[in-house]
């Protein structure tokens, strides 16, 4: 079924705009469907560029968002064209400069899960795969998570999620919240010299975060993002210039208590989350990794991944 | 102890208070303090002098040392030490 | 059923599923699409969740999409449900043993674990002392860190003059906004509830610190808050807590005939019989058909049918609003103001409000999250 639907990359640019003016625009992440109605065209071409490998989900008639991106209202709009992000009418924050409508509408989208997917355990972390074997790479920001996460993902791992870390309470599997991965300022140079593969959006400068230019998911991923993967390995990964590759690994209540208070609604969900966190810990080892070479990082991984090795690292 | 859900991950544990909704991280000492107080108390906070004799005479723990202090305050907290 | 108004045709099945959950099975995806839309709008997704849930048998009929957001709301109002408890102990511990401290509305739900407060979301924390306590208790509050809100002058004026309650409180960290009334209506208001029956008749919860209205005054109170203190806006939700509070507190033919004749003690007989009207009409209550209530003219219960639906009902805001609702709304708010304040009153707060809204506004917060 899903080879007879072109990927979005493949769609006439006019169609897709027009798709997009009707709100006929169903985006799968995996773990949600968002419905995106806009008119705006600097958001479309730059839409069909980092959201390439996605379908639209045909006659999907439910979605868990229903957003808009808009251009901005009264005199300002005309100095300044600007975007809107709006979910179910409302703008949960302030316009965006139009040229940085994409970026805006990721913000909007992530505020979405963030407020109103409580049904899962929302760890602030990224998740990739090999098979249905998952790692959890938590780290706050600057750790250079995003960039570990994109050069995984280029050499043959499944992305998951970049930001939000999909665990679901009553399963206790990841799911995929696979959006753009949003690199920003040094990582983007990084992942440029990584790799020719690379599919990258616009540089968006000066936003909030500095410069921010979107890695696109590749197709696997895509393809596999209602393929759920259990917690294998929980990793605390930090870049550091020059480190030679040091792992060290993690008390289980030092692991819990830092995986838990990194995620986004641990705190709301209660005892749902802390039966969810403690299971993940009990299924997986837990480790702090230190390097500054990606490939010797990602393989290393690669190997922990592997049913033996994790079985002999846990004994 | 029923508002108290228990977790022992490795040699540490992990509690869950639902009455504060709470979590409490217990080093690997902690939750063998944790896990002694918790057989003797019955369903009742156990009392303090009582506890702090056990500790002390069974199990050999200095309860004088600041970490010692906040873990016993952590388990007066989830009512598994009485006041 | 009485008109809705024109509103979405799945406004219909919002309520079906609210009276019988049984009727999940007929509900397809697209029409649950907008039933969860059409619930969180209303504040009552956490509610319809709750009453869902309690069928086990049900669930296995829900899409898993749908039951995600079923579940989330769930959290989420278990997440506020624990955060207003936390308030009201500390709340207990700030206020002095001997003042009488009656709790309002949603918080009063649940500090006595009512059916209402089950997977409702609760907003403030209302509290009502006695006029002549409310310095003491402001006092002790102040003492222990809350602290008023930012306002100006003639905010400041308005609330201790003409309003039942004093400027919202904060405790520093807290998410929670907390009023502290003397009564239950405004002072101002032509609807002057009996305060000395509302104070005679206050209800111990067992184990508790605070006092709660008497039952019937509990129903009263929700129907005078919302046809009365409130701008009539996207309030379904006071409506289901209104039909909630009968199920519970209402048992027998005599308990009904008290409630009609304390609506009259209170001079209240008019919010409770619109309250019922549109309970009976959209929630199915059962309410006896022979109350000694006097109807109010036709011509307002003609007015009221047309503005009420299309001011409470949600709807879906994927266009702007029909020009009926925004004048339906108008009106509401119009209203709203008559009903607070005498005339000459209304035209001096009308105005001041009016020159305000003329400046720039700071953003607004989102209460609905």
């Amino acid at each position: 079924m899903i080879a007879a639907n072109p990927r979005i990359r493949d769609l006439p640019p006019g169609l897709l705009a027009q798709r997009f003016s009707e709100a006929s625009v169903t985006l799968d992440y995996g773990a949600a469907l968002v419905r995106v109605r806009t008119l705006l065209k600097p958001f479309v071409r730059d839409f069909q560029r980092v959201y390439g490998a996605f379908f639209l989900a045909e006659e999907a008639s439910f979605a868990d968002f229903h957003t808009e991106v808009c251009s901005g209202k009264g005199l300002r709009a005309i100095f300044g064209p600007q975007s809107r992000f709006l979910i179910d009418g409302i703008q949960p924050f302030d316009p965006f400069p139009r040229e940085q409508a994409l970026p805006h509408f990721e913000w909007g989208v992530n505020w979405c899960f963030g407020k109103r997917f409580n049904q899962h355990v929302l760890l602030h972390s990224g998740v990739l795969a090999l098979g249905d074997r998952g790692v959890i790479m938590a780290a706050p920001p600057g750790s250079g998570k995003s960039t570990l996460t994109a050069a995984m993902m280029l050499r043959g791992f499944r992305l998951l999620s970049d930001e939000f870390g999909v665990l679901c309470p009553h399963t206790g599997q990841l799911w995929p919240m696979l959006k753009p991965v949003a690199l920003k300022n040094r990582s983007i140079d990084v992942i440029r010299a990584y790799t020719d593969q690379a599919i990258l959006g616009p540089v968006y400068g000066g936003t909030r975060k500095g410069d921010v230019v979107h890695l696109a998911p590749d197709e696997a991923s895509v393809d596999a993002r209602k393929l759920p993967a259990r917690p294998h390995l929980v990793l605390f990964p930090r870049f550091r210039e020059g480190a030679a590759l040091t792992t060290r690994r993690l008390p289980s209540e030092e692991a819990f208590a830092r995986l838990a208070f990194n995620s986004f609604n641990y705190g709301l969900l209660g005892q749902i989350s802390f039966n969810a966190v403690a299971d993940v810990i009990d299924a997986c080892s837990a480790f702090e990794l230190e390097y500054s070479r990606l490939d010797e990082a990602i393989e290393y991984l690669r190997a922990m991944l592997s049913e033996s090795t994790v079985a002999a690292a846990a004994a | 102890m029923t508002d108290i859900a228990y977790r022992r991950l490795g040699d540490g544990g992990v509690v869950f208070d639902s009455k504060s909704w709470q979590t409490h991280i217990l080093t690997p000492a902690a939750a063998i303090i944790f896990e002694a107080l918790a057989e003797i108390n019955e369903g009742e906070p156990v009392p303090q002098a009582q506890a702090l004799d056990f500790l002390r005479d069974e199990l050999d723990v200095d309860i004088d040392t600041p970490e010692m202090k906040e873990v016993l305050r952590s388990l007066e907290e989830m009512g598994i030490l009485g006041g | 059923m009485s008109s809705l108004g024109g509103v979405d045709p799945c406004m219909h099945g919002l309520l079906a599923l609210l009276i019988d959950p049984q009727q999940v099975r007929s509900v397809c995806l697209a029409d649950w699409d907008k039933i969860i839309r059409l619930a969180r709008q209303s504040r009552l997704l956490g509610v319809l969740s709750y009453r869902i849930q309690s069928h086990p048998e049900l669930l296995p009929q829900v899409p898993g999409c749908v039951l995600g957001h079923l579940r989330s709301a769930a959290a989420y109002s278990a997440h506020r449900t624990q955060v207003l408890r936390v308030e009201l102990a500390a709340l207990a511990k700030a206020l002095p043993a001997e003042v009488p401290v009656v709790v309002l509305k949603g918080a009063a739900y649940i500090l006595q674990d009512l059916e209402s407060a089950r997977g409702r979301l609760p907003g403030d924390v209302d509290l009502m002392v006695a006029y002549d306590d409310l310095k003491r208790a402001e006092a002790a509050l102040l003492g222990a860190g809350w602290a008023a809100e930012e306002i100006n002058a003639y905010d400041q004026r308005y609330y201790r003059e003409w309003s039942h309650e004093l400027p919202p409180m904060r405790r520093p960290g807290s998410s929670v906004e907390l009023d502290l009334h003397h009564t239950i209506t405004p002072v101002t208001a032509r609807l002057k509830p009996d305060t000395a029956l509302l104070f005679t008749d206050l209800q111990v919860v067992e184990g508790k610190r605070f006092l709660v209205l008497h039952p019937q005054d509990q129903i009263l109170h929700a129907a005078v808050h919302l046809f009365q203190d409130s701008e009539l806006f996207a309030n379904l939700r006071d409506l289901v807590d209104i039909d909630s509070l009968i199920r519970t507190h209402l048992h027998s033919e005599s308990d009904w005939q008290a409630l009609a004749v304390r609506a009259a003690h209170h001079h209240l007989e008019r919010p409770l019989w619109y309250a019922l009207r549109y309970c009976r009409a959209w929630l199915a209550t059962t309410v006896p058909d022979a109350l000694p209530l006097a109807a109010p003219p036709a011509m307002a219960i003609r007015w009221m049918d047309w503005v009420f639906p299309r001011c409470t009902l949600p709807r879906i805001p994927d266009r702007p609003p029909p020009f009926s609702r925004r004048l339906a709304a108008q009106l509401g708010l119009l209203r709203h103001q008559w009903l607070r304040l005498p005339p000459a009153l209304l035209l001096r707060h009308l105005a001041h409000k009016g020159v305000q809204s003329l400046r720039p506004r700071p953003a607004v917060q989102h209460k609905a999250e």
